[in-house]
């Protein structure tokens, strides 16, 4: 008994490590106060000066741009990637898959860093001695950080895939690109879509490769592009965190925590229904 | 089948001189195939044997290295799977997940194109140039020049052939067709007559998941006759089933290659498949076709030992012809009724139920003794042991075991069959300079006083004979060796040659078993005792049991 009350006491206490500074600023995002830790009274004035506020706005807009975009062209290219390797001969997939793990236990500052080492390069031996820093590059390196995830989500689907489907689509007549939208990209769908969350999370927050990557472009116009993590630093640099923030990263866990909601009650809903298709399945036998 | 090799039109497909290389390992070798329309083929043989990929080539998904593929006449080898009118039922259905039953079954028809004939304002046919045709003759004459096993010539002649098609199809416009989807009803139709034919009416909507494996073996099925193939191919198909439904299957699929009347090509390693629901067997060993013919032919009169050994069990011993239809193995002579020339070496095929037993001894049965018994429900097996041979007998009768029992066998359960010559011969071996015979690059110690009769040989290689002196190195020879002069182990430490062993047939009290080492060479080996596919064993052989013979002339070496 007091054994239990322990292992569970263990659980609840990380749990609050964990949640309680989010219930924190969740709760601080409902005053008006300046200054953080303080309570003046109970009001929604940070949500209306945040959705005024150019600044953040621009930032949100950037970011979401940057995240979709990024997120996307990722998931095409890591997907046809996986897709590739899994048909290649023995030798080159082992060699390709080698070379997929190392970005991804890569410290960012070294993608960074040899990004822009490579765009200077480029800009002043290829583009005329111009920078070449712009929204492009920043795609590009935000790219670099996701489709080796991208990858590592869709390839085990393709290995619980039964190989024979290509065949089998061809055999029926389809022609490659048929049989790769009819059969393979349904059956590693999931794959799929849990790579391109998580390219789109690895967007959203990043800050390194941003910092290092940017150039002038979207929303920001000629200055360069700010994003929620560079606007942050650039303030926490000159004073205080701006207290709009505190009602943006509210906003922005509670979306994150919807999308958890929904997307695990589906799970839970595929696996009843599952298990009521095997009692169905028995039955009838 | 072979007779009507002149009448090329009755056959579907044809296989001309197809060989297939993986990674430098030849899986299928200069095979030659021809299949009539209608017919249920089974290409029969151990794994490994190459049969699945000879399906695979005809179905498109694998190109040969060298050689044909005729579908009525016309050459597909370089045609695209997808546009073959072959389908396949594939060993684990491969049914697509995302889909329920109909839509599975629906998938052919769905990507299928009937072609229109294109028309212009005023109703007439616009004439093109087809640009199908071109695109595939110039795949073909790619085909043909990465060719590496074609003879120059014949390489040029087909290129010139093939080039002369293609100007005349680039010269000549022909009626222009544009090709349109079928409707949904037209698919119904179809769907609903396909799923009524293997027995699936009322599960259309199901999920592919919550279905059985007989009925998942049903839709894949119907998925693959729908778009009324002209050939229907199956790897396999009924491996995952179990004994009672593969036996309802074999039956049900033999009884709709009847009513469809599509060419049939089955491939399978179970003997007692092949027997029951072909027309005809191709039983290959080794990527190279051992016999064809209808199962009566093929169990009872069986071209060579390997095929005698895997259709069914068999007692299979070597024999001489003594006198006309009267061959003498099992130390006793018995009357046959193949005709064979008198003193020819030959091998007997004996099928267990075609030997007699009895308690007492008779006129023309031999004694032997009662080692073993089974009761196998039926019958009871039977070993009997005569001299060093064993017999293996079926009878109803009760036998005690450990007593003398006799056996006779009737002329006509006797089969003779020409003797495969297992002697190795190495035609492209040499001496080295250490006085080895080099096979397979690889040194053996051998006697060179053999290169000349009545010679000597000192220890320095050096042969003496009638006063003469030679130096026989990197001589080009021809070595022998019989398969009993091999020594074969598992112990590969001091080995001469290192192989993996490939078949193995069973001679009454020994062993003929196929070794090949790693660079392809093949030893037959004679051995009584039991290694299976799959190993690896060492062989070396006594120096004085290689024969060898000089290639060229021996004044060439004379020093």
């Amino acid at each position: 008994m007091v054994k239990k009350i322990f292992a569970y006491s263990y659980v609840y206490l990380i749990l609050a490590i964990l949640y309680l500074p989010v219930l924190y600023l969740i709760v601080f995002s409902f005053t008006d106060a300046t200054f953080l830790g303080q309570w003046q009274n109970f009001s929604f004035e940070l949500y209306s000066q945040l959705f005024a506020n150019k600044e953040i706005m621009t930032a949100l807009g950037n970011t979401l741009i940057l995240a979709c975009i990024s997120a996307f062209v990722s998931t095409v290219i890591g997907t046809l990637g996986a897709i590739g390797v899994y048909y290649c001969k023995k030798g080159i997939k082992r060699l390709t898959e080698g070379l997929n793990q190392i970005p991804v236990v890569n410290a960012e500052i070294v993608i960074a860093m040899s990004l822009t080492v490579m765009f200077v390069f480029l800009g002043q031996n290829f583009f005329g001695n111009n920078s070449l820093f712009s929204f492009w590059t920043l795609l590009i390196g935000h790219c670099c950080l996701a489709i080796p995830f991208v990858y590592l989500n869709v390839k085990p689907k393709l290995q619980q895939m039964d190989p024979a489907l290509y065949e089998a689509a061809m055999d029926l007549g389809a022609s490659p690109t048929k049989a790769l939208h009819k059969v393979i990209i349904p059956q590693i769908l999931p794959g799929i879509f849990s790579g391109l969350l998580l390219s789109f999370t690895l967007s959203l927050d990043d800050f390194i490769v941003t910092a290092f990557t940017r150039g002038p472009g979207l929303l920001s116009g000629q200055a360069q592009i700010e994003t929620l993590s560079t606007l942050v630093q650039a303030k926490i640099k000159k004073g205080a965190v701006p207290p709009e923030m505190r009602a943006l990263t509210t906003i922005i866990f509670l979306i994150v925590l919807a999308i958890v909601v929904i997307y695990s009650i589906r799970v839970n809903m595929k696996k009843n229904n599952r298990g009521r298709r095997k009692e169905l399945k028995n039955a009838s036998r | 089948m072979e007779k009507n090799l002149t009448d090329s039109s009755t056959y579907i497909i044809e296989l001309k001189n197809v060989t297939k290389i993986y990674d430098d390992v030849t899986v299928i070798d200069k095979m030659n195939l021809n299949i009539k329309k209608g017919e249920f083929v089974t290409l029969l043989g151990p794994s490994g044997c190459g049969k699945s990929t000879t399906l695979r080539m005809i179905a498109g998904f694998e190109t040969p290295t060298s050689g044909d593929i005729l579908l009525n006449q016309k050459d597909i080898t370089s045609m695209p799977p997808y546009q073959r009118p072959v389908n396949t039922v594939f060993q684990h259905y491969a049914l697509f997940p995302n889909l329920n039953v109909y839509d599975n079954v629906a998938f052919g028809l769905r990507n299928k194109k009937i072609p229109v004939v294109k028309l212009d304002k005023e109703g007439k046919q616009i004439l093109q140039i087809d640009k199908a045709r071109v695109k595939d003759l110039k795949k073909q004459i790619n085909r043909i020049k990465k060719d590496k096993l074609l003879s120059e010539e014949d390489k040029e002649q087909r290129l010139t052939i093939l080039n002369e098609k293609l100007d005349k199809a680039l010269s000549t416009p022909v009626p222009a067709y544009k090709y349109k989807h079928l409707s949904e009803t037209e698919i119904d139709e179809k769907v609903v007559k396909a799923l009524s034919i293997v027995d699936l009416d009322e599960l259309e909507e199901r999920d592919i998941n919550t279905l059985s494996g007989g009925q998942q073996q049903r839709v894949a099925i119907a998925r693959a006759i729908i778009c009324e193939p002209q050939i229907l191919l199956l790897d396999e198909p009924l491996g995952a089933l179990d004994l009672k439904m593969r036996k309802d299957m074999q039956l049900e699929l033999k009884e709709m290659h009847k009513r469809l009347g599509i060419t049939f090509i089955y491939v399978t390693h179970d003997q007692e498949e092949a027997l029951t629901m072909s027309d005809s067997i191709v039983v290959m060993n080794d990527g190279v076709i051992q016999q064809i013919g209808t199962p009566e032919e093929i169990y009872n009169e069986p071209k060579n030992a390997f095929v005698a050994d895997f259709i069914g069990s068999s007692n299979i011993y070597n024999a001489t012809v003594i006198a006309k239809k009267k061959v003498r193995f099992l130390n006793h002579i018995f009357d046959c009724v193949d005709d064979f020339e008198v003193n020819e070496r030959v091998e007997v095929v004996v099928r267990p139920e075609d030997i007699r037993l009895s308690n007492e001894a008779r006129p023309d049965y031999v004694q032997g003794k009662m080692v073993s018994k089974v009761f196998k429900g039926i019958h009871y097996q039977y070993v009997i042991m005569i001299g060093h041979d064993e017999v293996l007998a079926q009878s109803i009768k009760d036998y005690p075991v450990d007593q003398p029992i006799y056996i006779g066998i009737e002329p006509d359960g006797i089969h003779l069959m020409h003797k495969s010559d297992n002697t190795n011969i190495y035609t492209d071996s040499y001496i080295g300079k250490d006085h080895c015979v080099y096979i397979d690059d690889k040194p053996f110690s051998c006697d060179l006083s053999k290169l000349i009769p009545n010679s000597q040989v000192d220890e320095d290689g050096i042969v003496t004979f009638d006063k003469k002196q030679y130096d026989f190195k990197d001589a080009d020879v021809v070595a022998t060796i019989a398969p009993e002069s091999f020594l074969i182990s598992d112990d590969t430490s001091d080995a001469e040659v290192i192989g993996e062993v490939i078949s193995s047939v069973y001679k009454g009290d020994h062993y003929i078993i196929l070794v090949r080492s790693k660079e392809d060479e093949d030893f037959f080996v004679a051995t009584p005792y039991t290694f299976n596919p799959g190993d690896i064993v060492g062989l070396k052989v006594d120096k004085d049991k290689i024969g060898l013979r000089l290639k060229g002339s021996i004044e060439d070496y004379e020093i």
